[in-house]
């Protein structure tokens, strides 16, 4: 039935009613800025991001096909703006993304669940992109799997593999900076 | 000291995640019990699931559909097909050209000459009282204008329909 609403509101934005597409951003902003925020890491990228996402899909209507749904049309492109500002602003970003780290440990510090949360992003950060991706949206619980494979434009198995494997690999990080840090303490 | 294998890695995943039947998550909480390194592993799963899910953003910011709708605006929508039909425009335009300067240059148009004598219309006999002079033209003349206009209207062409559009696409990626 959303879907069907979000057709109707296609149908008036292609006959000229640019306004009307106000509405669908309203809608699917707040998961395409988590789809963008997952991947970047920072608030004022995920934006940019999210916001180059909306504009693409606009210029792009015309292209989408109705089998799928908007949604995931949309997140998908999302998605793949996200990962292009990733890959631009790679340099900058691995400062940013420790900064982000130290700031949130540093804020949170002293406590052991935090200590461990520091940890587990700290572990997060060694994973590439794509793994770190896909582990994101998954926890997120507001996508099936189904829906994470169609976002990220992978085959459901393949993507349910590299979760299995970035989780396994997360956590072989992780106890190895657990066991790190109890050595050191 | 006793190591997990892959498999009871495997099963542990799929226990996290609620995948298992009840007799397969049975078994895997009996050897929970007597595994240390197995419940080790376990609660390195859960913390990873637990931190993750926990992690959320900082709030949109409350304008943001006033940017994208603003942004919108400066970027008028564009019909896919605009691309295509400009290349098939410009590849007409200069086709012309092509057979325009071949005929010119072969000498076709040399000898086509023709005059105009505005005096031979009945209307300008009544509305003027003296006598135009009559304009003589070359075709080759007439044909070498056209084709000056068909290479300007190339470049306006390819600016519109193929530069910009491009340049606006590659400013936005």
């Amino acid at each position: 039935m959303t879907n069907e609403t979000d057709l109707l509101i296609i149908d008036r934005i292609l006959a000229g009613d640019q306004a009307a597409y106000a509405g669908l951003v309203d809608k699917y902003k707040r998961y395409a800025y988590t789809i963008a925020w997952k991947i970047l890491g920072n608030k004022a990228d995920a934006e940019d991001a999210a916001q180059d996402g909306f504009i693409k899909a606009y210029h792009h209507l015309k292209s989408f096909q109705r089998e799928s749904k908007f949604s995931t049309w949309l997140y998908r492109i999302v998605f793949n703006t996200a990962i292009s500002h990733k890959r631009k602003n790679k340099h900058t970003f691995q400062s940013i993304e420790n900064t982000i780290i130290e700031y949130s440990y540093e804020a949170q510090g002293g406590l052991e669940k935090n200590d461990k949360q520091y940890f587990v992003h700290l572990a997060m950060s060694r994973l590439n992109q794509a793994d770190r991706g896909a582990l994101s949206m998954f926890y997120m619980d507001e996508f099936s799997l189904e829906e994470i494979a169609d976002i990220t434009g992978m085959a459901a198995n393949t993507l349910k593999v590299r979760i299995h494997r970035a989780r396994l690999r997360l956590a072989e990080q992780l106890k190895l900076i657990l066991k790190t840090e109890a050595i050191t303490l | 000291m006793e190591r997990i294998t892959e498999k009871q890695r495997n099963l542990l995943s799929q226990y996290v995640d609620g995948t298992l039947s009840a007799e397969e998550r049975k078994s895997v909480d009996i050897t929970l019990q007597t595994s240390e390194p197995m419940r080790e592993h376990l609660s390195l799963l859960n913390l990873i699931g637990q931190t993750l899910k926990e992690k959320r953003p900082e709030p949109l910011a409350k304008n943001f559909t006033e940017q994208v709708m603003i942004n919108l605006l400066e970027y008028p929508i564009s019909t896919p097909s605009s691309l295509r039909n400009g290349i098939f425009l410009l590849i007409g335009v200069l086709l012309a050209v092509g057979v325009a300067l071949v005929l010119v240059g072969k000498g076709v148009f040399d000898a086509t000459l023709t005059s105009l004598d505005p005096s031979g219309f009945e209307v300008t006999r009544r509305l003027l009282k003296n006598p135009i002079p009559t304009i003589s033209l070359s075709g080759k003349l007439l044909v070498n204008c056209i084709i000056i206009l068909n290479i300007a209207l190339s470049w306006i062409v390819l600016d519109r329909t193929i530069l910009k559009p491009l340049f606006q696409r590659r400013m936005r990626a």
